[in-house]
């Protein structure tokens, strides 16, 4: 008997009962819906977590001080001033990698005020910021024009100016060509200073809302201006010498933050070859990250599994509906078996209208549940667009696993076959006499 | 003349080695030969059922031997015996015993389903046998669509589409009214004439019987009479 006629049959077989087969399916239905949502939120919510935070953080690597000799017991000196990486090593270190890895350096140097040719007074809050800082904050600031910060701004103290594109509009007015303009800037009410603009970036729209949240309308708002991290030091001392936990950002798209860490490391195991306790560690935050996910997927699990129990009560279900459905049709597989039916093929008869039987259970579980994660993302996005400071950055996107999808129609046509194995082998070990007789 | 069926010594016993142990069967001899149009007639519990069951390879007996177109069959297993009745037996019940849901020419091509037989060959032979029984435009009607009369000619198309040697009849006018039993009982005299089948009818009716050619009667498990029927005059 072929498989296709099988299938045939198993169909017509459940068409000629639909109320009781809907019903028997729904157990399947459910189970398979709830399996397909939990796995799809899971994973979606999963990777957006990882996205956004591989957006802020998967490109700087952080910075620790540990044991250099990990499994010393004795009582430790305490980390102090000496053990810190210094000044001198972030020039070197950017030196080295040659803008591969960049130090992000920053230091606040206060409030800037401007008076424009209209005499208009507009207020900046000055930083000083190396190329890395920009770019570790490239969510915040983008850059438009122009050029970030280099190593000779910084060394020869420049005195240039990355400022914001809501600043260019409040100080020289909408779509003003501001590249290249020197401003005359008091900073903290100290002398008249110039800068050249040799940047233009962009502020993101979250950053606005969230300050006009603060009550502070778009036109008064102090933008961030960032001149060379040196020019900023000479202009106001930072609070310390050292840049005691420095971020590092990898420039360089090919460069995974593992191997950054590697060459990181060997840059200053070199400058801590004598270091008697302490020395810098490196790490990279979204991989501190793991541990998070790992809790996650299990959760995932727990859950799918706890939803898949619902599973096998659905294939019970199915199981008696075999059984009761056989006994109905005990007289026809009498017939069958006069007819030469082999046990074998009243087995695979009753084995396939099981397993269809589950399999389009399965089908439109899968449906409800594509359905649900469909308004999950729909209703998350709602809740997310209420916070405009992350909404730009994390985007819920659900998306169905087709792995899913294919392991929950496999699964569910496994509950058929193995649900519907003892009803068929009663089915297919009838006596035909009996059978034939059976009123 | 070809023998079709022989069987020697059959017994069929039931609830055997326990005390209410029953023998239904105790010896019987039979020989049919290819082409005959037989009639078993007796009583209710003459062992007529059970003769049938053996005869039709739905059943084993407890002994003896039992050769059917040239196999032996008592010997069989289950699988073994599903191809026997498959390929040598056409089954015609007394109440039809077609499938319901199943329209009736997929009634008809069941058997050659189960014997393996591609869906082309299948419906195509299929539709031969309906033209055969005068039922080619009832073809995609269910069972529950159609007469007594119609069923049972469904049935006798389903009966022979393996072209078994043997049609097995059990009772087949037995829920029919009398003209419609006719017209079932003449497509049996037509495949016994024109077709040259081998028909065993069983029927508790003397007068069906008159109309084959040989009468065997049963009664208490053993054939008590052979004796010829009157098949000849039947048809005209």
């Amino acid at each position: 008997m072929h498989f296709l006629e099988n299938i045939r049959l198993a169909l017509a077989s459940l068409k000629a009962n639909k109320l009781r087969s809907v019903l028997t399916m729904l157990g399947i239905i459910i189970g398979i819906c709830s399996v397909v949502t939990i796995t799809t939120i899971g994973n979606s919510l999963k990777d957006t977590l990882n996205s956004a935070l591989n957006m802020l953080t998967g490109q700087t690597i952080n910075t620790y001080y540990d044991y250099v000799h990990e499994d010393d017991l004795e009582v430790k000196e305490q980390l102090s001033e000496k053990d810190y990486i210094s000044t001198e090593m972030l020039d070197e270190f950017e030196e080295h990698f040659d803008g591969k890895y960049l130090v992000s350096r920053t230091s606040s140097v206060g409030h800037g005020t401007l008076t424009n040719s209209e005499g208009k007074e507009v207020n900046i809050a000055v930083f000083g910021a190396s190329e890395g800082f920009i770019r570790e904050n490239k969510y915040f600031y983008k850059l438009l024009e122009g050029r970030y910060p280099t190593i000779e701004d910084n060394n020869g103290k420049k005195h240039t100016i990355l400022v914001s594109d809501l600043f260019v509009e409040q100080y020289f007015g909408k779509n003003y060509k501001a590249l290249g303009n020197d401003i005359n800037i008091s900073i903290n009410g100290v002398g008249n200073i110039d800068f050249t603009i040799v940047g233009i970036f962009s502020l993101s729209d979250s950053y606005i809302k969230y300050n006009a949240e603060k009550g502070k309308s778009r036109d008064q708002l102090a933008t961030p201006a960032f001149i060379p991290y040196y020019t900023a030091t000479s202009l106001k001392e930072p609070a310390s010498d050292h840049d005691i936990y420095p971020t590092f950002v990898i420039c360089d798209n090919k460069t995974d933050s593992k191997k950054a860490i590697d060459e990181i490391q060997a840059f200053f195991d070199s400058k801590y070859r004598n270091a008697k306790y302490w020395k810098p560690m490196f790490y990279n935050m979204s991989e501190e990250m793991d541990e998070t996910m790992m809790i996650m997927n299990i959760l995932t699990i727990v859950l799918t599994v706890i939803a898949a129990i619902s599973l096998l009560v659905g294939g019970i279900g199915v199981m008696n509906i075999m059984m009761v459905s056989i006994t109905e049709r005990t007289r026809e597989i009498g017939i069958r078996k006069a007819l030469g039916a082999k046990n074998g093929a009243i087995r695979v008869q009753f084995l396939i209208e099981s397993a269809i039987l589950c399999l389009v259970g399965g089908g439109i579980g899968v449906l409800f549940g594509m359905l649900n994660g469909f308004l999950v993302e729909v209703i998350g996005n709602m809740i997310l667009k209420s916070f405009p400071e992350y909404a730009e950055f994390v985007v819920l996107d659900i998306r169905v696993s087709i792995t899913a999808i294919i392991a929950s129609l496999i699964f569910s046509t496994i509950i058929g076959v193995f649900f519907g194995i003892y009803p068929a082998n009663k089915a297919a070990k009838l006596d035909p006499i009996d059978a034939l007789r059976y009123e | 003349m070809r023998r079709i069926i022989s069987m020697r010594n059959i017994v069929k016993k039931y609830f055997i080695d326990q005390p209410n142990e029953l023998e239904i069967l105790h010896g019987l001899d039979l020989e049919i030969n290819e082409g005959e149009f037989t009639a078993i007639v007796g009583p209710s519990g003459s062992g007529k059922s059970t003769l049938m069951n053996i005869i039709g390879a739905l059943d084993k007996p407890t002994s003896g031997f039992y050769e059917l177109n040239g196999t032996d069959i008592s010997q069989l297993d289950d699988s073994e015996l599903s191809e026997i009745r498959n390929k040598e037996i056409g089954f015609v019940f007394q109440n039809f015993n077609l499938i319901s849901r199943t329209n009736a020419i997929e009634n008809v091509e069941l058997p050659m389903l189960y014997a393996g037989v591609g869906r082309k060959e299948r419906r195509k032979r299929a539709e031969e046998l309906l033209e055969l029984v005068g039922m080619s435009d009832r073809a995609d009607h269910n069972p529950n669509e159609l007469s007594g009369g119609q069923k049972q000619r469904i049935a006798i198309a389903r009966a022979l589409i393996n072209t078994p040697s043997i049609i097995l009849a059990d009772e087949p006018t037995g829920a029919l009214d009398s003209a419609t039993g006719r017209m079932v009982m003449d497509i049996f005299h037509k495949l016994h004439k024109e077709e040259k089948k081998t028909i065993i009818l069983i029927t508790h009716s003397p007068e069906l019987a008159s109309e084959t050619e040989r009468i065997l009667t049963i009664n208490d498990g053993n054939i008590v009479s052979d004796s010829k029927g009157g098949v000849t005059d039947a048809l005209s």
